[in-house]
């Protein structure tokens, strides 16, 4: 199919096909960031599990929505500007929303958006893959498997041009116990390659050292050729040059050949030239803090958080990687045993204000201690072109579930940077049609009055890919728009249909209104 | 629209993976008030769904890439001691873990043969890492090489390489070297087939530590035994040994096994047995042992307890345990003590229904309320009759929690040891729970949760029994005769009766009892479940794939007519002993 780029995309790609090189040189002040006159996208994803804030806590106020826009007959949404409201050294977005005033400032909260009405739309149940589009994994899992977004990003000629300084092309935070963040392609180049869950680092010291390059390196490789007869190993054996493999099946065969593509990326990696002049060599490993599902430290987990934003900090900064996730299933609260957290504080936080409580001061301390702490470290470092890495960035951090936990509608997200200006920030957008009964019965009370369909997750993600440089040409699944095999099912005899009508689909790469 | 996910996940377990044979028939339709009496089917002759041709043999099985614990333990037996394994431990610890996803039939590190960007990053670096550490020295490469390497005679330099690359190529490759491969790998991958320095050598490791058959297990096979079927076809005898050390050991074949392999010995029906016997009587055998239970029981989540020193909620009920941070681990190495205990000296049924301690852990021992076992002599005997078997050990009941999970613990007796599968929760499970600020027993909160009109009656109709049953243990796995409610801040808030008394449905008809031995017996005796379903997971941990029922029944058959009438250890014999284990069958060319 071809398709016809319109004049957004070709101004977009003006921006993002350039490839920069580090130039330290133009840096007058504080550490710089990879980037030249265009500086760099870079893509930011931060999970916490269950979800089930409700509306009210997670989002401004409804004042705070004083415009409307109606983006199909019948279906408004609102919108504006995000505000803040400062009291007793503490600033305000929303009860979750709400951090020291001299770390959510008015600057960081012009550069931020709170997006409400963003609906996976089927049933995801407990899941992790969805969040960036691999809708297959979680509990019902009817969907084609997919490579989450980030790993689109990761092997997108668009959005990495120049992989010269590039030594990871995505960093991965956090757990895979109980389902992976982040999927890819075995071989990312083949699109019938399987799916695999991406690891995530095992330390922040040993992520570090993968993303590093002292100054004083010597940038040439200690054994390069040593690479390439691997390859060759691998080579005659899939030959039968050896007189073994004359049994390698199809599916074998396309193992080794798969892994040779992974050698020409070891090869690549190990022949990087970067620069990490301005970056110091973090004192103390991220994983010596309290982390995981059962901790209970607060400020344990929160400095383990920082410490891993910090490697992405440097990371950013020189150049050597352009993409980080973070999956965090810390609970951030030490008034319910871990163990207890899903049935006493998920659950019953529908309509228990003690666990809705509970849930707001916990997810409270993950905004301000882990994202908050990213997002600003990005804001003080400057790219080559005067502009913040924030604003070059997109950092987003979302739950597992909606206001109500298992469901996957009305997932939170929260951002902050513009991507180099694709994005209009300081907005707070509610993409639901309050309007629409669809998922109202006439005995539904409570928070479940809030869950009034909105526009597709998918097509987020297919925003999210442009907003990184990457063309709808290279994610969409044969013209079809949006990112992600999603289906159109809602449990409980709603009527998807109505919930979601055809349009939604039709338009699921096209730019958000209102954001974009 | 409702009962969707039964009929998504039924179709792609039958379909493609034969995981369903005792699923669960909660309910026609999630939500509905369906009495649950699909399961098991009472009239059902072979339950277990198992069929048999043993004129099929094997299935396809693809080329394997070892587990995490399998390429880390040929690592450390590569490098020749501990000293330069442990210099390399860092980067070792690097490996990426295996990936387990209970939810998708992947329970064990033998399943996952995903291989990442990651796995080829860490490899490299593991065998540069290596390779240095392993030519660090003079004594190291000559410990290595030969005195060859460092005599400083050039007219052997050229036989010097040759016979390193032939005699570690052979450790690395579990094989024999051709005369070809053990040219590219002294001269073509190097270049110069007479350079002896540390260097050249270190060069050559890395190449060998990353060769395509050192990564996976290839298996190419003797000639073709059919005609008629060239793709089934015999492994060699070091393809035996490769299977035999892999399954039985998590490790790579010992040189008395490559030995057994080149002289014919593993070609012989006697020489095979006394190899197996060998190598299930080693220790090296309890890792195969502890990674069985492990995803068996799924003890990977066992609850961490680091941390909940500062919840007085917990810290109150707790009381006077203080858990420390290796309790969680305490918990669950206890119970693959346990395990493997009865697995080399007892059957299945003295697995379900013992009632020794192998808790050497101080904490632990107190929860049971015995001495810590020194590890060596008999084990403890609980004295209380409740505690019997391996539903009663903490690794199985605690959570990090001051409350039971009586759903929990129903759902780990029907999943996991009975292997029937059950849908997951509806979008609203739990949402319309009653609150607890009226304060009820975890039962009541539990039947208030789940037993609604139009909720989630039918599944938990199953599930709850043997849930409640257990509840006799606390969250600690402690044995408790009342329930005590805590608040947040510690304080005793409530102390209720326990009422144990259920009816679970494993076999036949619902059986009353309360006590949790009764239940361990009932499981032991609900006809050839249990044993069917501990053949199960034996099959996927060896095989490394989920099972067919059907083209995988003979062998399946097999093993649990093992558990049901011999011993774990017989059972765990019985696989290498089937004639699927010397044969495969190539997947599609």
């Amino acid at each position: 199919m071809i398709r016809t780029v319109g004049r957004r995309q070709m101004l977009l790609g003006s921006g993002c096909g350039l490839a920069i090189p580090f130039l330290a040189s133009l840096s007058p002040r504080r550490a710089y960031a990879g980037g030249g006159p265009t500086a760099p996208r870079r893509f930011v994803c931060m999970w916490t599990g269950h979800g089930g804030v409700w509306r009210q806590n997670m989002h401004p106020t409804d004042d705070a929505y004083d415009k409307s826009l109606t983006i199909y007959p019948g279906h408004d949404i609102r919108y504006g500007e995000l505000q803040r409201e400062v009291a007793d050294g503490k600033a305000r977005i929303s009860p979750l929303l709400t951090a020291s005033d001299g770390t959510l400032t008015q600057t960081i909260v012009d550069k931020m958006m709170v997006l409400n009405g963003l609906d996976i739309s089927q049933y995801m149940g407990h899941h992790t893959g969805g969040t960036l589009g691999n809708f297959h994994q979680g509990n019902q899992g009817p969907n084609v498997a997919r490579p989450t977004i980030d790993q689109v990003m990761a092997y997108s000629p668009s959005f990495y041009p120049d992989l010269s300084t590039v030594k990871k092309r995505s960093m991965h935070i956090g757990t895979n116990k109980h389902g992976a963040l982040s999927f890819a392609r075995s071989s990312p180049n083949d699109p019938q390659s399987d799916v695999v869950e991406v690891p995530v680092a095992n330390k922040s010291l040993d992520l570090f050292n993968e993303i590093f390059v002292p100054p004083d390196e010597d940038d040439t490789p200690a054994r390069p050729l040593m690479v390439d007869r691997v390859i060759e190993s691998y080579r005659r054996l899939t030959k039968g040059t050896f007189g073994h493999a004359s049994r390698l099946s199809a599916a074998d065969r396309q193992r080794l050949e798969d892994h040779i593509e992974r050698l020409y990326e070891v090869q690549r990696r190990l022949n990087v030239q970067a620069s990490c002049d301005d970056v110091t060599a973090p004192a103390e490993e991220a994983d010596s803090y309290p982390h995981g599902g059962y901790a209970t430290d607060l400020s344990g987990m929160g400095h383990h958080y920082s410490l891993y934003n910090d490697v992405v900090i440097a990371a950013f900064a020189c150049g050597t990687s352009r993409i980080a996730v973070y999956k965090a299933t810390e609970k951030f609260s030490t008034d319910v045993a871990p163990g207890d957290w899903h049935d006493l504080v998920a659950h019953q936080a529908k309509d228990n204000q003690v666990a809705q409580d509970t849930l707001i001061e916990s997810k409270q301390y993950f905004f301000e201690h882990a994202w908050l702490d990213l997002v600003a470290k990005m804001d003080a470092v400057l790219d080559a072109d005067g502009t913040t890495m924030l604003d070059n960035s997109l950092a987003m951090w979302t739950q597992e579930s909606g206001n109500l936990t298992h469901h996957s509608i009305c997932i939170p997200v929260v951002t902050a940077g513009s991507a180099g200006g694709f994005f209009k920030t300081g907005h707070a957008v509610d993409f639901r049609n309050r309007d629409s009964d669809a998922l109202i019965r006439s005995n539904t009370t409570g928070e479940s009055l809030e869950r009034r369909p909105g526009v597709l997750y998918n097509r987020w993600l297919a925003n999210l890919l442009q907003a990184m440089c990457v063309p709808p040409s290279e994610y969409e699944d044969a013209g079809t728009p949006g990112y992600g095999d999603v289906h159109r099912q809602v449990n409980g005899g709603f009527d998807a249909e109505a919930c979601w009508p055809d349009h939604h689909y039709a338009d699921a790469s096209a730019p958000l209104p209102i954001i974009t | 629209m409702m009962g969707r996910w039964w009929r998504v996940r039924g179709s792609v377990a039958a379909g493609g993976l034969g995981l369903v044979a005792l699923m669960v028939g909660c309910v026609g339709s999630i939500g509905g008030d369906g009495d649950g009496s699909t399961f098991p089917p009472p009239d059902e002759p072979d339950a277990t769904g198992f069929s048999c041709d043993e004129a099929a043999g094997p299935t396809p099985t693809p080329m394997r890439r070892l587990s995490r614990d399998q390429y880390i333990e040929t690592i450390r037996h590569l490098v020749g001691g501990d000293a330069i394994a442990d210099e390399i431990a860092d980067v070792l610890a690097r490996v990426p873990p295996d990936a387990l996803d209970a939810a998708q039939g992947r329970d064990y590190a033998t399943q996952d043969q995903m291989v990442t960007q990651t796995h080829a990053d860490v490899h490299w670096d593991v065998a540069s890492a290596a390779a240095l550490a392993m030519t660090a020295t003079g004594p190291r490469l000559e410990a290595l090489v030969g005195p060859c390497a460092t005599d400083g005679d050039d007219a052997n330099d050229a036989s010097c390489v040759r016979d390193f690359v032939a005699h570690f190529g052979r450790r690395a490759l579990r094989r024999p070297l051709s005369e070809d491969e053990v040219t590219f790998y002294a001269e073509d991958a190097y270049g110069d087939a007479t350079d002896v320095a540390a260097a050249s050598f270190a060069d050559r490791l890395v190449v060998l530590l990353q060769a395509p058959q050192m990564t996976f297990r290839m298996e190419d096979g003797a000639p073709a035994k059919d005609d008629d079927d060239p793709d089934l076809f015999p492994l060699t005898a070091f393809e035996v040994a490769e299977r035999l050390a892999y399954h039985f050991w998590q490790g790579p074949p010992d040189e008395r096994l490559l030995a057994a392999a080149a002289d014919g010995t593993l070609d012989r029906e006697d020489g095979f047995r006394a190899e197996l016997d060998r190598l299930v009587e080693d220790p090296r055998f309890d890792a195969a042992l502890y990674r069985l239970v492990d995803g068996w029981l799924q003890l990977h989540d066992t609850p961490e307890f680091e941390g909940l020193e500062d919840n007085p909620q917990f810290m109150a009920f707790a009381d006077p345990i203080a858990p420390t941070e290796d309790l969680g681990d305490a918990m669950r190495e206890e119970l693959e003590r346990y395990f493997a205990h009865y697995a080399r000296d007892g059957s299945f049924a003295d697995f379900m229904t013992s009632r020794r301690s192998f808790a050497t852990h101080e904490t632990l021992a107190a929860i049971y309320d015995v001495p810590p076992w020194d590890g060596t002599g008999e084990p403890p005997t609980f004295a209380d009759p409740r505690r019997v078997g391996p539903l009663s050990r903490a690794a199985f009941l605690a959570s990090a929690s001051a409350r039971s999970h009586p759903i929990l613990r129903g759902v780990g007796v029907l999943q996991r040891v009975m292997c029937a599968e059950l849908p997951p929760p509806p979008e609203n499970a739990g949402m319309d729970a009653p609150t607890d600020d009226d304060l009820v027993s975890t039962r009541t909160f539990t039947e208030n949760l789940t037993q609604q009109p139009g909720a989630c009656r039918g599944c938990h109709e199953l599930i709850n029994p043997p849930g409640f049953i257990l509840d006799h243990f606390d969250a600690l796995g402690r044995l408790r005769d009342e329930e005590k409610i805590y608040a947040a801040d510690g304080t005793l808030l409530a102390t209720f009766p326990l009422d144990t008394e259920a009816s679970p449905r494993l076999h036949g008809r619902p059986q009353t009892m309360s006590d949790p031995s009764e239940l361990s017996e009932a499981i032991v005796d609900a006809g050839d479940r249990a044993q069917a379903c501990l053949a199960r997971h034996y099959f996927r941990f060896a095989y490394g794939r989920a099972e067919d029922v059907d083209a995988d029944g003979c062998q399946l058959r097999d093993l649990r007519d093992h558990l049901l009438e011999g011993s774990i250890d017989d059972m765990m014999k019985a696989i290498a002993l089937r004639p699927e284990f010397r044969l495969r069958r190539r997947p599609s060319p």
